[in-house]
């Protein structure tokens, strides 16, 4: 089956007056149709630029250096402004953080909701109005078409939240983003956009990108994983492969950290920080935290490894003697 | 039993002005901390736990109630008569970043307890800041360095070094996490374990994240829209939740298990300056009677040490 997205050796590299950032730095993947792929890392680790190159909308400092992207058949890379802007929207749309700063302030809700849809030419004004009616009671919102006059400030974090998605689905896209689209809601209102999303995946059939910091929201909602750590790939595989037979030590040093409510556990901290990215450590960048470090990982950058079906580790505990 | 109690609220309450209207952002609220234990406080933003933090603390002065600290109502002492006690109390906040000023030495924000309270000579003060450092896991000769020049968790071992300097007893942790990466989290999670076994403190712990709550707490206080729900041993809170509340809460947190049936809550808190007639739960409860909207639930023990305000819930008993 041909993927919906293929991303190949990507490398986006961010140039400061410090120095140049390595952001991402090699990352390969693929995304199938109705597919939902979960990318799990903390702050700095890539998973954010990753998918901002997929749109071509990084800024302005940051810069695709290699790799290519190849999303239902096209280049990404070679796409021209106007192309790119027939992409955005209509056939990927973004979910990100923080609802109140992605949506104009000044606009009412309902017009907003429309735009894609006028903006991309797909029906008339009429039309736009009246779907955009149907998708804001489908997100949840009561009464969409009296809060279609109002602005984003009337409504509350869930609610905008829910507008976002709305927004991000009215063209029918074939690739959903969602950028830690619960980080900054409770978590009663986490659970209610999570089983939204769910829910629209169902009735869309879209894929979908899930971007997250939170390992165990991941669990009931995503096919697959990919774990990043400091600009590099370290674990994919299935979701429930991952979490009951974590391979790479970061992926486990992950799960040992971390308080669950359903695990009672005692905490392993993992020891140091997060390296910077302008001067990342040699060969494996997670080596200088690792409880297993060897002499080849402060050398070589560690390949994928097979672990199982369709379960990779970068690793290089996995090389077979 | 209670002798082991080291900080006590009754019935506190505090209003925000807001205009013309007022937000009711704690009502009412009891609780006990024991010496020695940590009291973990959840709820959702806008709940009012980091209103009780401040309160506890007397950084701010409660509109009615009372505070008791190991005996003695603090409620309403003056600065003056504060200062003792001021020792004894101490808070770490959320951002380390801005509670640590840009300006000062690592050194200086440390030595500054000890100045405050006039303790000790320069040279004793300058061991106690590098055996602080050392204690929270720094290298002791940073203590020159600013803080910009530390990562988000070293800051907030910086913080914590400071909150223990002057041998409190008491220390607010008001979402001391949240702004931490996941993987540091858990090295700052076992630092206040282990200061807490050293040196027998006693936490009131504020977070919004259930399972770092529930890993560090002893006893586990829930709390909406300015009120206290529910307030057990964690054993109790997490084995036999009672409030519908809590239900849905405790439904609501993802684990790395998966959760066999979510219980979903609907809707979103009310606004706290015009909140519901009744319980304050009752718009969102599936399980709402006539008397929700009509009468406000007390806090009743329903079984040894655990409390419920629900008028379903406590007749269960």
């Amino acid at each position: 089956m041909e993927p919906l997205l293929n991303i190949e050796d990507l490398r986006v590299y961010f140039y400061r007056p410090e120095g140049v950032l390595r952001a991402v730095d090699g990352l390969s993947y693929k995304l199938y149709k109705g597919e939902v792929l979960g990318i799990v890392g903390e702050s700095g680790s890539g998973k954010s630029v990753s998918v901002l190159s997929i749109l071509r909308l990084l800024p302005a400092n940051g810069r695709i250096v290699s790799g290519s992207i190849i999303f239902d058949g096209k280049n990404i890379l070679e796409l021209s402004k106007e192309e790119l802007r027939d992409l955005r929207g209509k056939e990927i749309g973004i979910v990100f953080q923080d609802p109140m700063s992605s949506l104009n302030p000044v606009i009412t809700v309902g017009q907003q909701v429309m735009e894609p849809l006028l903006w991309h030419n797909l029906c008339s004004k009429n039309e736009a109005y009246e779907r955009a009616k149907e998708m804001l009671g489908l997100v949840g919102i009561p009464l969409p078409e009296e809060r279609m006059k109002e602005y984003p400030f009337q409504f509350s974090g869930g609610m905008r939240q829910r507008v976002m998605i709305a927004l991000a689905l009215i063209c029918r896209p074939k690739l959903l983003i969602a950028d830690e689209p619960t980080t900054s809601l409770d978590v009663t209102i986490q659970a209610q956009i999570i089983r939204l999303l769910k829910s629209m995946k169902k009735e869309f059939g879209m894929s979908v990108i899930l971007i997250t910091h939170n390992l165990a929201l991941t669990t009931n909602f995503c096919d697959r994983l990919i774990i990043m750590y400091a600009g590099n790939m370290m674990e994919t595989g299935k979701t429930k492969d991952i979490l009951s037979n974590p391979a790479h030590p970061y992926t486990k040093s992950l799960l040992d950290a971390v308080p669950d409510i359903e695990v009672e556990k005692e905490l392993v901290p993992i020891p140091g920080s997060i390296p910077s990215l302008i001067d990342p450590p040699s060969g494996c960048r997670f080596h200088p935290r690792c409880s297993y470090t060897m002499d080849i990982c402060r050398e070589e950058v560690p390949p994928l490894f097979n672990i199982d079906t369709d379960h990779y580790s970068a690793c290089w505990l996995h090389r077979r003697a | 039993m209670e002798d082991r109690v080291l900080v006590s609220v009754k019935n506190l309450k505090k209003y925000f002005s807001r205009g013309k209207a007022l937000v009711h952002a704690v009502e009412d609220v009891s609780f006990d901390i024991k010496r020695g234990e940590t009291l973990g406080l959840v709820g959702e933003s806008g709940c009012g736990k980091s209103t009780i933090a401040r309160l506890i603390i007397r950084l701010i002065n409660p509109d009615g109630g009372k505070i008791i600290f190991d005996g003695v109502d603090i409620t309403n002492l003056s600065e003056k008569a504060l200062k003792p006690f001021r020792r004894r109390m101490q808070i770490v906040f959320q951002d380390p970043a801005s509670s640590l000023n840009p300006q000062m030495t690592v050194g200086t924000i440390i030595r500054e307890q000890f100045a405050i309270h006039n303790i000790g000579t320069k040279q004793e003060q300058e061991k106690w800041v590098e055996e602080l450092l050392e204690r929270v896991g720094l290298d002791p000769s940073l203590k020159d360095a600013y803080p910009h020049e530390f990562s988000g968790g070293q800051q907030q071992r910086i913080c914590i070094a400071r909150a223990i300097a002057l041998k409190s007893e008491f220390i607010v942790c008001d979402e001391p996490l949240s702004a931490l990466d996941v993987s540091v989290q858990a090295q700052i999670i076992k630092l206040l374990e282990e200061l807490q076994k050293e040196l027998g403190l006693t936490y009131l712990f504020i977070s919004h994240d259930l399972a770092v709550v529930k890993h560090l707490s002893d006893s586990i206080a829930v709390m909406y829209l300015g009120k206290l729900v529910e307030y057990a041993k964690k054993e109790d809170l997490f084995d036999n939740p009672l409030h519908p509340y809590t239900i849905t809460l405790l439904s609501s947190v993802p684990s790395i298990k998966g959760k066999e049936e979510e219980l979903e809550l609907k809707g979103e808190p009310p606004n706290p300056i015009n909140p519901p007639k009744g319980c304050p739960f009752n718009p969102r409860c599936p399980n709402k009677i006539d008397i929700c909207e009509r009468e406000i639930p007390t806090l009743d023990e329903v079984s040894d040490g655990h409390f419920v305000a629900c008028h379903i819930a406590s007749g269960r008993r």
